[in-house]
């Protein structure tokens, strides 16, 4: 009777000693985890009266000096480069290029009034069409481009004993989107 | 004849003594110390918010500062990135979609369609967080877009 009492100590103390074991391996998990969390705000603001845009490159110079087109339709038929032209601007997307002229895309001679020789513009070899207002398409931001005179009629039409110059007035217009 | 029983029981008395001085008990104190397990995210990136304009960000990486970790862990830790609007800067009167961005994090790019955990080192110094942004649409409507990146970090 004695005996069996001993013994069913020893085993609760042996079981007792188990769960410790058990409870004290937990314990050790659960610290062995740990960990951290935070949070990272991202904003951005758009102020469209921010935008800015300014037409560059050597077409926007005010001493646009005249050439002899004649010499360059013979030499370099039938583009003649008119200068370098691009836009400066903080404006994401395409901007509307508008072409217009004096004398509806025609170089007019300064004394013999009919003498016409129509002319196309090309941006980058790219012919815009010829229209009383061209309308083109580009990127609000890009460098400079070559803006070249296509002259459409023979250049014969240019050469002419009469003493004056052929002239026109190009604008061009960029609208931001 | 009453003298021996007396010394009889005088020696009865010593024996028994003896018994007595030999009896013994002991016992176990066990002494454990812990020490609690933790990870810390560190950096400028921590907590904070980050104000950009539109030309900033547009088709552009900018910094939202440096990020890394200290622990008492000699291991490896999962950082797990995640974002209240999926990666995307949204309006936050519009809810329209200004941008898909990523964000990039010791050499790994975390975006709606990527990996979004990284796994290095517990005490790894703080490097660079960045945002990484594709060209912005043509069109953009005036206002405020926004998003909140939450960064996990737990030991393995």
């Amino acid at each position: 009777m004695k005996l069996s009492a001993q013994r069913n100590k020893k085993n609760q103390h042996g079981l007792l000693a188990l769960v410790s074991l058990i409870l004290l391996l937990m314990h050790t998990q659960l610290q062995a985890t740990a960990t951290d969390s935070t949070s990272i705000n991202i904003q951005v603001v758009h102020h469209p009266q921010q935008q800015k845009i300014k037409l560059t490159g050597s077409i926007n110079s005010n001493n646009f000096r005249p050439f002899n087109i004649y010499k360059e339709a013979e030499r370099h038929p039938p583009a003649i480069k008119l200068g370098t032209f691009g836009i400066h601007s903080n404006i994401r997307g395409k901007c509307q290029l508008g072409f217009t002229s004096t004398n509806q895309f025609r170089l007019k001679h300064s004394h013999i009034t009919n003498r016409l020789a129509r002319y196309q513009v090309s941006l980058d070899k790219k012919r815009i069409g010829i229209h009383n207002k061209l309308i083109s398409q580009a990127n609000c931001h890009f460098d400079s481009s070559t803006l070249e005179l296509v002259i459409l009629d023979s250049p014969i039409i240019l050469k002419t004993d009469e003493a004056g110059y052929f002239w026109d007035t190009l604008m061009i217009t960029v609208t931001a989107p | 004849m009453k003298f021996t029983k007396t010394l009889l029981a005088t020696g009865l008395l010593f024996a028994s003594s003896s018994i007595a001085f030999a009896a013994t008990n002991s016992t176990d104190i066990q002494i454990n110390v812990t020490k609690d397990a933790y990870v810390n995210l560190i950096g400028t990136a921590v907590g904070s918010t980050n104000s950009f304009l539109t030309s900033d960000i547009d088709n552009k990486t900018v910094s939202l500062g440096t990020l890394g970790l200290e622990s008492n862990s000699q291991g490896n830790c999962d950082m797990t990135f995640s974002s209240a609007n999926g990666y995307q800067l949204k309006h936050t009167v519009s809810n329209a979609v200004l941008v898909n961005y990523e964000i990039s994090y010791a050499g790994v790019t975390n975006s709606a369609t990527t990996t979004n955990t990284v796994t290095q080192s517990c005490n790894t110094a703080a490097s660079s967080l960045d945002l990484v942004s594709p060209a912005l649409p043509a069109v953009v409507n005036a206002g405020t877009y926004s998003d909140t990146l939450t960064v996990t970090v737990v030991t393995q």
